[in-house]
């Protein structure tokens, strides 16, 4: 209900704009049409509107000409009888009375003395001032009254100034008696007009006429006028409520640009040269007005299409049309195919254009200008093609720069295919394989940290319990009087606790690590300097074994930022590995090397052992080189290396080749603040043996 | 003087218990609670010089314990945790606790704590000395640059010749870090030419002289990568 209310209100408002603009054109045609009289004329037709008829020239004219004739008549100067006469037709309209006091003729309808008085009044000089006083019978408005000398007209309650130029009686019959100096004192005329003019059924009365005619003159100013007022409100009313007109503006694009863009182009020029044609033979014609109107409709219409629908306007048409039809088989084919099918399509339309254009030239210069338009379709067409190409290409640049950005881990994204794409079916895809893998990879980082917080808490609890078996084996160790085998069970224990503690500090500190929660106190440190600190400080383990280490280190400062004390625990295992796991009386090579912004650290031994194993799978946690949990430590040195190797923004890569077993670390080294120390260092083995 | 009264609190009894053996067999007067409450109970109602507090505990768990301790005693409190994160020593030290240690412990090194704080708590005021003027001094480290002697707790320290000469410039400007480079020079006087490893040496066995537990050093420190302090407390 409601919506239909809305649509007959914009309805009844575009109704009104376009009563409200035909009125208008029509008016401006008349106006414009009837501008000369009306300018001309501007005076009278005040006169009828304000329904003065007795203000108007052919009034002004019909008394002043009948004036003319009683002055002649009454002065003897011409032969007027007939004309006087014919005052009769006139009837109660017209009163009149005409005297010449030295002939003593008289003439006229009404009694001299019942309409004239006598009027004295004593000026201020003293001189006694007399004149003719005309005193209008009932029903009469005018009257127009010459005393001899001069001519006194009264129209309704005011008196006219006939003197005055802009009175409108200066360019009739009376002009010559409104010179001064023309005068004729013996002769008296008064002409006096009835308020209503009525018909007379005995005679035709002109007066009567002018009434009747200014009656009709003043119906069609009031309707035009009236017309004038109705058409600026509803051109008020459609301005107002432009949002409703602008509706059916919208429907009336909706409908037209359905049409084709050709069919639009034909139809306004047949709509031009039809009018032309038109207006050519007959003239502006009522039927012509009409045409004129229709086919200002018309190109309305084609103007809000083009507004609503700008390119399309254009775009519409029957290449795309076609073109249109051909994407639709073309999209149940596969991309691929669908690319090829394209291009041939594109290469046969042109040439069938191309043979058109051509039959069209060869077959005489009368039909040479038909190939026009398929020579504009043909260009048409290639401009199409070229277009979408452009579009598919950007389209897969798009797609390609995902999948980079994929690669590199950025899996959010602004980017996005609209639907309608030959590639959105592969953007799709890409975006749920996208889904897939993040998904993935947010389990697998939940299942980890699920892992590294059951890891925390089971050390945790672990400790518990081992505190008192630590304790417990303590005491029992200062037990007197065990006996000898006792003691040694008493020492396992401890050992074994020992190591317990280890593994579970080393789990606990591996599980921080990993879980990315560790607190880091990254400072400027020399990496060369931590690696001699750490060899001094294992200098009683490394003299132990029968390994010969040979380092070598640059001459001057190495700066990276870290941890000292975790970087510290990395060389620390590193070096506990290689000591644990080096074949007997080989060398352990250690080395740094600076350049290109990096620091790398190289531990190299030969192992004791067949490394059967993958260089990844030894850094996993538990993963112990030789497979076999036998001998002491965690198994978590590599594991924990790796860990606060890589939190502290370094690299750390293991790679085994046949017995040799490498470790490279890499960090990015910073600026070098501080004066190369000046002390010179030698590459020389670690042991001073 | 009276026997010195400890107490042990730990919600896990077996722990209680083993560390109470150890304290009886050093001859202190021990007591024992297994919560946070009955601790400050005890506290109450008994002299006692010394606590060994567990962090969690049911009933008014350690750190809570140490503060409503601290708002009346000064007393020595130990902490005993299985927390071993730097963060959670950081918070117990900060709450008042004097010293803190980790679960699982060394027996013996706790019964060294345990004594290193009642000494310091019993002969409070005095400081055996250190506060008389050109003595270098560093928590419970006092150097006597006259004598060439270096005392902890007021007992004397025996030190080499050449540690001595580290121990002075380490006490001179504690807290700042002295790249072995630099001791060697200042301490040998000749050119330092690879010397990390002699300077190592040194340290670490002035370590095993001055630190109840040389793995965790609580004065002498190795700055990774940088040098060597006295951390300045």
């Amino acid at each position: 209900m409601g919506t239909k209310w809305k649509k007959s209100r914009a309805f009844l408002v575009w109704l009104c704009f376009f009563l409200g603009v035909n009125i208008f054109l029509g008016l401006a045609a008349v106006a414009i049409s009837c501008a000369e009289v009306i300018v001309n004329h501007f005076g009278d037709v005040m006169a009828i509107i304000r329904w003065d008829v007795k203000d108007t020239s052919r009034f002004k004219e019909d008394i002043s000409e009948r004036f003319e004739y009683l002055m002649r008549y009454i002065s003897d100067t011409g032969y007027m009888d007939k004309y006087v006469f014919s005052f009769s037709d006139e009837g109660e309209n017209l009163l009149y009375f005409a005297e010449n006091l030295n002939t003593g003729k008289t003439i006229g309808n009404v009694e001299k003395d019942s309409v004239i008085t006598q009027e004295s009044v004593t000026g201020p000089d003293g001189v006694l001032q007399t004149w003719d006083k005309v005193i209008l019978p009932e029903g009469y408005d005018y009257y127009l009254y010459y005393n001899g000398s001069t001519i006194t007209v009264q129209n309704g309650k005011h008196t006219v100034d006939v003197y005055n130029e802009r009175s409108g009686y200066g360019n009739t019959w009376l002009r010559g008696y409104l010179k001064k100096g023309e005068k004729h004192p013996e002769i008296r005329i008064l002409l006096m007009v009835k308020k209503d003019i009525v018909k007379n059924w005995s005679g035709v009365s002109s007066l009567y006429m002018i009434w009747q005619n200014a009656r009709e003159y003043r119906m069609i100013c009031f309707v035009f006028l009236g017309l004038a007022a109705l058409d600026l409100a509803l051109l008020l009313i459609a301005g107002l409520k432009r949002q409703s007109k602008r509706e059916i503006d919208r429907a009336l694009a909706r409908l037209s640009g359905r049409l084709w863009f050709e069919v639009k182009a034909v139809a306004s020029l047949l709509v031009l040269l039809f009018v032309y044609q038109t207006v050519e033979t007959s003239g502006f014609s009522v039927a012509a007005c009409i045409l004129i109107l229709c086919s200002i409709w018309w190109f309305y219409i084609m103007l809000v299409d083009l507004l609503a629908n700008r390119k399309q306007f254009f775009t519409h048409n029957s290449v795309t049309w076609l073109v249109g039809i051909y994407r639709r088989y073309e999209s149940r084919k596969p991309f691929q195919k669908a690319l090829l099918w394209r291009i041939y399509a594109l290469v046969g339309a042109e040439i069938i254009l191309v043979f058109i254009v051509f039959i069209l030239c060869a077959s005489g210069l009368r039909t040479a200008p038909y190939a026009i338009p398929f020579v504009l379709g043909g260009i048409y067409l290639l401009y199409l093609y070229m277009r979408h190409y452009r579009k598919t290409v950007n389209e897969l640049g798009t797609i390609v720069d995902r999948i980079e950005d994929m690669k590199n881990g950025k899996y959010e994204t602004h980017a996005s295919l609209p639907p309608e794409s030959d590639l959105s079916r592969a953007w799709e895809n890409l975006e749920l394989i996208q889904d897939g893998i993040q998904k993935a990879v947010e389990e697998k980082l939940r299942s980890e940290r699920m892992k590294m917080e059951l890891i925390t808490n089971v050390s945790h609890d672990l400790k518990t319990p081992l505190t008192s078996i630590i304790s417990y084996a303590d005491l029992l160790a200062k037990e007197e009087g065990l006996p000898d085998t006792a003691r040694d069970y008493v020492q396992i224990l401890s050992k074994k606790a020992d190591r317990l503690k280890t593994l579970i500090q080393d789990l606990f500190e591996l599980s921080r690590a990993a879980s990315g929660d560790m607190v880091l106190d990254m400072k400027k440190i020399d990496l060369v300097k931590l690696i001699e600190q750490t060899m001094a400080d294992m200098n009683e383990q490394i003299e132990e074994s029968d390994l010969v280490f040979r380092v070598k280190l640059p001459d001057s400062p190495v700066y990276i930022m870290g941890d000292g004390r975790r970087l510290y625990r990395v060389f620390q295992n590193l070096i506990t590995n290689a000591l644990k796991y080096s074949m007997k009386s080989s060398r352990v090579y250690i080395s740094l090397t600076a350049g290109d912004g990096r620091a790398v650290a190289e531990i190299k031994n030969i192992a004791n052992y067949e490394m059967d194993f993958d260089a990844d799978e030894i850094v996993e946690r538990f993963a112990r080189g030789d497979k076999a949990r036998s001998t002491e430590g965690s198994g978590l040195g590599l594991a924990i290396a790796r860990s606060f190797t890589n939190a502290c923004g370094g690299k750390f890569d293991v790679s085994i080749d046949g017995d040799l077993f490498k470790v490279t670390l890499t960090f990015r080294m910073v600026e070098n603040a501080e004066e190369a120390s000046d002390s010179v260092r030698q590459s020389a083995p670690a042991e001073e043996a | 003087m009276d026997k010195p009264g400890i107490l042990v609190v730990d919600d896990d009894r077996e722990i209680v218990k083993a560390i109470s053996i150890n304290l009886e067999n050093e001859d202190y007067r021990v007591y024992r609670a297994y919560d946070g409450l009955s601790a400050l109970d005890i506290l109450e109602n008994n002299s006692i010089q010394l606590i060994l507090l567990d962090i969690m505990m049911p009933r008014l768990d350690g750190l809570s314990a140490t503060m409503k301790i601290r708002e009346e005693k000064n007393i020595p409190i130990i902490i005993l945790s299985a927390k071993s994160e730097d963060s959670d020593k950081i918070l117990g030290l900060s709450m008042g606790a004097d010293d803190y240690v980790t679960k699982p412990f060394n027996p013996m090194e706790l019964m060294a704590r345990v004594k290193a704080q009642l000494r310091r708590y019993m002969t409070l005021g005095d400081m055996n000395g250190c506060e008389k003027k050109g003595l270098l001094r560093t928590g419970d480290l006092c150097y006597n640059p006259e004598t060439r002697t270096l005392t902890l707790m007021g007992e004397p320290i025996r030190l080499t010749p050449t540690e001595t000469k580290i121990v002075e410039l380490l006490m001179r400007y504690p807290g700042r870090v002295f790249s072995a480079e630099e001791i060697y020079e200042r301490v040998w006087e000749e050119p330092a030419f690879h010397v990390e490893n002699t300077v190592m040496v040194h340290i670490r066995r002035i370590r095993e002289k001055i630190e109840i537990n040389p793995r965790e050093p609580k004065y002498l420190k190795v700055v990774w990568g940088i040098g060597y302090k006295m951390e300045k407390i």
